[in-house]
C-alpha cells in the first residue's frame, strides 16, 4: 500500500492531470483546484517539483525561453496519474466510512445549507 | 534594487549547482505571482525561499569551493583533542564536587559547582563521541554548538570584566573565568568547527582517519585524564602545599592531551595530506600556547589571522590543483 500524499503534492500532481503547465500556471492550477484555499509559495512548489521530479511521478515536458528566461512546463507520469488514483480511492474509501458512522449517529442534526444559519 | 535582482539575492540560499538550473526559472515565475502577493505574503516567500533553500544545502552533498582535504583532517584531530580536553575537565570537576581531588576539606568551600563551561565540554565530547559511531551530521552540529557556546560565554565575560550593562551580568562572578587565556581555547574550538565544516567534509576526513585512529587517540587520552586525576592528589599527599603548583600541574589536561597529540601526530604523518593538517594544527595550538607567554590578545590575533590565511591558502591551492579528485566543501 503507498504511502498517502500530504495535500500540495496531491493537488499538484491532479493540477498537471489535464495538460502540462509551468510554474506561474501551475501555481494559480493549483489554487483554482483547491477552490483558492491552497496559495503555494515558490519556495515550496519548487521542493515539490524536484521531489515528484525524483520520484519519478513528474516530468520536465519542454524548456524555452521566454523573455530571456528559461522556462520549464511539467507533466504528470503514468506514475503520478497512478499515484493520484490512489489517493483519489483511498479518500473516497475514507469519506464511505465516515459517511456510514455520521448515519448510525441519531443525534447528528442535518447540516444546514450553505449561508442558511446566521 | 530591481525586484529580479532581489529574488537573485534570495535564491543564494540556495546551493550553487541548483541555482545554476533552477534560479532563472524560479525567478521568472516569483515575478509572475508578485503582483498578487501582498507586503506580508513577499516577506512570507522570502522566509519561505530562504528556508527552503537551506534545507536543501543540508539535504544535498555539500558542494562550492573546492577545499584540500587536509582541513578536514585538521578538523576532526582538533575535534577529537577538544573532546578529550573535555572529558578530562568534566573528569575533574566531579572529582573537585566529590571531593575526592586530595585537596583539605577547608579548600572545599572554594569549590565552585556550576561552571558555565559544563555545557561547551559536554558538546565537545558528544563531537568526540559522534566521530566514534560515524554519525558525520550530529559531530558537525555538535561541534558548531560548542564552538558558538564557547564565544557566547567569551563575550559576557569580556564585557561583565569592563562593567558594561549587559544581560550575562545578571549572573554570579563565576562567569568571568575566562580572560584571556580562555581566548585562545575560544579561537580554538571555533577554528575546530569551521575545519569541521559539514558533514560532506568530514566524511572525506574520515576516510583517511580510521575510526580506529580516532578510537585510540580517544582511548589514550581517557587514560591519560585517569592518570592525571590519580597522579595529581598523589603528588599533593606526598609534597604536600610546597608542591601545590606541580600538582595542579600533573592533574591538568597537560597529560591526556600530549597523549592523545601523539596517537594523532604519529596517524597524521602516515595518510595524504596528514602533513597539512598538522601545520594547521601547530599553528592553531601556538595561540593559546603564545597568549600564556605573551601579549595574550595580539598572540590569539595572530594565530587567528594566520589560521584565516592558511585555510584561504589551502583552498586555493586545492583549486588550482586540477589533477586532484573532486572534493567539495
Amino acid at each position: 500500500m503507498s504511502k498517502p500524499l500530504h495535500e500540495p503534492t496531491f493537488l499538484i500532481l491532479t493540477a498537471l492531470l489535464d495538460e502540462p503547465l509551468h510554474g506561474y500556471a501551475l501555481l494559480a492550477e493549483v489554487e483554482s483546484v483547491s477552490g483558492g484555499r491552497v496559495r503555494l509559495r515558490v519556495g515550496t512548489l519548487y521542493a515539490a517539483l524536484d521531489r515528484l521530479t525524483d520520484e519519478g511521478l513528474v516530468a520536465v515536458e519542454s524548456e524555452e525561453v521566454v523573455s530571456g528566461r528559461l522556462r520549464r512546463t511539467y507533466r504528470v507520469t503514468a506514475a503520478g496519474a497512478e499515484a493520484v488514483a490512489a489517493e483519489v480511492d483511498r479518500m473516497a474509501a475514507l469519506a464511505r466510512k465516515a459517511r456510514a458512522r455520521l448515519r448510525r449517529r441519531p443525534q447528528v442534526a442535518a447540516r444546514p445549507a450553505a449561508g442558511g444559519v446566521r | 534594487m530591481s525586484p529580479a535582482r532581489r529574488y537573485r539575492l534570495l535564491l543564494l540560499a540556495y546551493p550553487r549547482s541548483y541555482r545554476a538550473e533552477r534560479a532563472e526559472e524560479m525567478v521568472d515565475v516569483l515575478l509572475a505571482t508578485e503582483e498578487r502577493r501582498g507586503t506580508r505574503s513577499v516577506l512570507l516567500e522570502a522566509a519561505s525561499l530562504v528556508g527552503h533553500g537551506v534545507a536543501l544545502r543540508l539535504r544535498r552533498p555539500a558542494e562550492g569551493r573546492p577545499v584540500a582535504p587536509s582541513l578536514g583532517l585538521a578538523g576532526a584531530s582538533l575535534a577529537i583533542l577538544l573532546a578529550v580536553l573535555g572529558a578530562q575537565q568534566l573528569l575533574a570537576a566531579a572529582q573537585r564536587g566529590l571531593g575526592l581531588d586530595g585537596y583539605p576539606d577547608a579548600w572545599r568551600l572554594d569549590v565552585v559547582w556550576v561552571d558555565p563551561r559544563w555545557p561547551v565540554q559536554l558538546f565537545w565530547v558528544t563531537t568526540g563521541l559522534a566521530l566514534l559511531l560515524r554519525r558525520n551530521r550530529l559531530a558537525v552540529v555538535s561541534a558548531w554548538t560548542a564552538a558558538v557556546l564557547h564565544v557566547w560565554l567569551f563575550v559576557v565575560t569580556a564585557v561583565t570584566t569592563v562593567d558594561l550593562p549587559w544581560p550575562g551580568d545578571v549572573g554570579p562572578h563565576w562567569v568571568a573565568t575566562g580572560g584571556t587565556p580562555q581566548a585562545g581555547w575560544v579561537l580554538l574550538g571555533l577554528a575546530g568547527a569551521v575545519l569541521l565544516g559539514g558533514p560532506v567534509r568530514l566524511s572525506r576526513a574520515r576516510a583517511a582517519l580510521t575510526p580506529r585512529r580516532c578510537r585510540t587517540a580517544g582511548a589514550v587520552g581517557l587514560l591519560g585524564a585517569g592518570v592525571a586525576a590519580c597522579a595529581g592528589p598523589a603528588v599533593y599527599a606526598v609534597l604536600g602545599n610546597a608542591a601545590l603548583g606541580l600538582s595542579d600541574s600533573v592533574r591538568g589536561p597537560g597529560l591526556p592531551l600530549v597523549l592523545s597529540a601523539t596517537v594523532l601526530v604519529r596517524g597524521l604523518l602516515r595518510v595524504p595530506h596528514g602533513r597539512g593538517a598538522l601545520v594547521l594544527l601547530g599553528v592553531l595550538a601556538a595561540a593559546p600556547l603564545a597568549a600564556r607567554w605573551s601579549e595574550p590578545m595580539t598572540a590569539v590575533g595572530a594565530g587567528a589571522a594566520t589560521f584565516a590565511a592558511g585555510y584561504v591558502v589551502a583552498s586555493w591551492a586545492r583549486r588550482a590543483d586540477p589533477s586532484a579528485p573532486p572534493s567539495r566543501v
